[in-house]
């Protein structure tokens, strides 16, 4: 415990401080000034102008500094333009290509999908299913194995619901590989049903597993905290055929093609 | 259309930013991906905020606000990122130099920004999970989650670390 809590304060104790004056004055200069206009990415993938404020790191370096990039820029200019505009045709031949696919070996679904990009697939695939349920999902991307996770709100167990849980962890009911129309490769495992706890509590929910043939890892993984006493939304027919939407949808978002499987090599997933 | 925003901060204004820095910047270290400046987190949720909502004075709870926002842009920040890295592979470009703490922080990147801004709230201020929850727009139930998990990742780095050292 103690060396987490310095691990937390070495992180937070890492960006010297500056003066509160200097802090103000940056702020009143960007606000009379409107910030410095910059291209960036939105997530609808399209390219917008948005502004942009100059960091207040930025401007702390010394004038030479910036002489010396002016200077560098002008030669990279000078040399960069004329070799641009000859691989150019190049560039375009590669952008006038097909849709972008998604590539397991080196791509996160955290970077393809948006949160919003997420709640509009489970919203798509919950009127597949013949729902509206709103678990008020909250999506998190979990950065080490690029994956979005999906958790709800509030779903406490008391000592029998976790023993009702348990039991219902213990089976873990797999899909029929007929199921998944339009995918058939993703026929190994569609598996939900399990048990998630802490020490500090405990809570049931359900994974969506989803193997394909020749890829070691599973290609798509969700966790939803889910409620098997929920008769409502029974588990066998209501969290498979809504696992399998979701993965519909994402993979035709990805651009997945089920004859050109990705080399078991470059399986990355785990 | 943009709403038209003050080009200077009144004095209440500016008596907030003098008070609120010092533990946002503290906050915005903790969550920011690598290349960033905790202090640009900082600058970048004020000017946000004024932006958007004309005024800092009139927020309920400014601090809350304030580090959810910075949250938010460091998120965006680790995000952006990620697809530069992706696109600079994809255009067959030699791998950009990636940002990186110093050496002993290298491997707390791991954590997500959301699990260490959880535990930084609950471990160093101590806050309960009910205010953590509040302040980063998520329930309690998302909070937990992301303590434990960023937990679990953050000592497994730790003894890792010390196995290293020692071996």
């Amino acid at each position: 415990m103690r060396q987490l809590e310095d691990a937390l304060d070495l992180l937070a104790g890492q960006d010297p401080p500056i003066d509160t004056t200097e802090m103000i004055d940056s702020i009143e200069q960007h606000l009379s000034q409107g910030g410095v206009p910059v291209v960036a990415w939105n997530g609808s993938r399209t390219m917008q102008i948005q502004e942009k404020p100059r960091q207040i790191t930025q401007r702390r370096l010394s004038k030479s500094v910036w002489v010396f990039a002016a200077a560098l820029a002008a030669a990279v200019m000078a040399i960069g333009i004329p070799l641009w505009l000859l691989g150019r045709s190049s560039v375009q031949d590669v952008a006038s290509t097909s849709a972008e696919v998604f590539d397991f070996s080196q791509d996160s679904m955290c970077d393809w999908f948006t949160a919003e990009e997420m709640n509009q697939i489970v919203v798509a695939a919950q009127q597949l299913v013949g729902t509206t349920m709103d678990f008020g999902y909250e999506w998190e991307c979990q950065p080490e194995s690029g994956r979005w996770t999906a958790s709800t709100s509030e779903v406490w167990l008391g000592p029998l619901s976790v023993a009702q849980a348990m039991s219902w962890a213990a089976q873990p009911h797999t899909t029929a590989p007929d199921d998944f129309v339009g995918h058939e490769r993703l026929d190994e495992s569609v598996t939900y049903g399990n048990l998630h706890g802490s020490t500090m509590w405990m809570m049931e929910g359900m994974n969506t597993d989803l193997r394909i043939e020749g890829h070691e890892n599973e290609v798509l993984w969700f966790w939803v905290v889910a409620d098997p006493r929920d008769s409502t939304h029974p588990v066998d027919t209501y969290y498979a055929p809504l696992g399998f939407a979701l993965a519909d949808a994402m993979l035709r978002d990805m651009n997945w093609v089920d004859e050109a499987p990705p080399e078991s090599g470059s399986d990355q997933t785990s | 259309m943009r709403r038209k925003h003050p080009d200077r901060l009144d004095e209440d204004e500016r008596k907030l930013v003098e008070e609120l820095y010092p533990s946002l910047r503290r906050f915005a270290s903790a969550v920011r991906p690598p290349g960033e400046d905790g202090n640009d987190l900082v600058q970048d949720a004020f000017l946000r905020v004024i932006r958007t909502r004309g005024s800092l004075s009139g927020l309920d709870h400014p601090a809350a606000y304030l580090r959810r926002t910075i949250l938010h842009l460091a998120q965006d920040h680790q995000r952006s990122e990620r697809r530069r890295r992706r696109a600079w592979v994809k255009l067959g470009c030699e791998q950009a130099e990636v940002p990186a703490y110093s050496w002993e922080l290298e491997e707390l990147r791991l954590v997500s920004p959301k699990a260490r801004a959880v535990l930084y709230l609950r471990i160093i201020e101590g806050w309960p999970y009910e205010d953590i929850a509040r302040m980063l727009g998520c329930s309690q139930t998302s909070a937990r989650v992301a303590a434990s998990r960023g937990r679990q990742q953050l000592e497994s780095v730790l003894s890792e670390g010390v196995s290293d050292a020692t071996a």
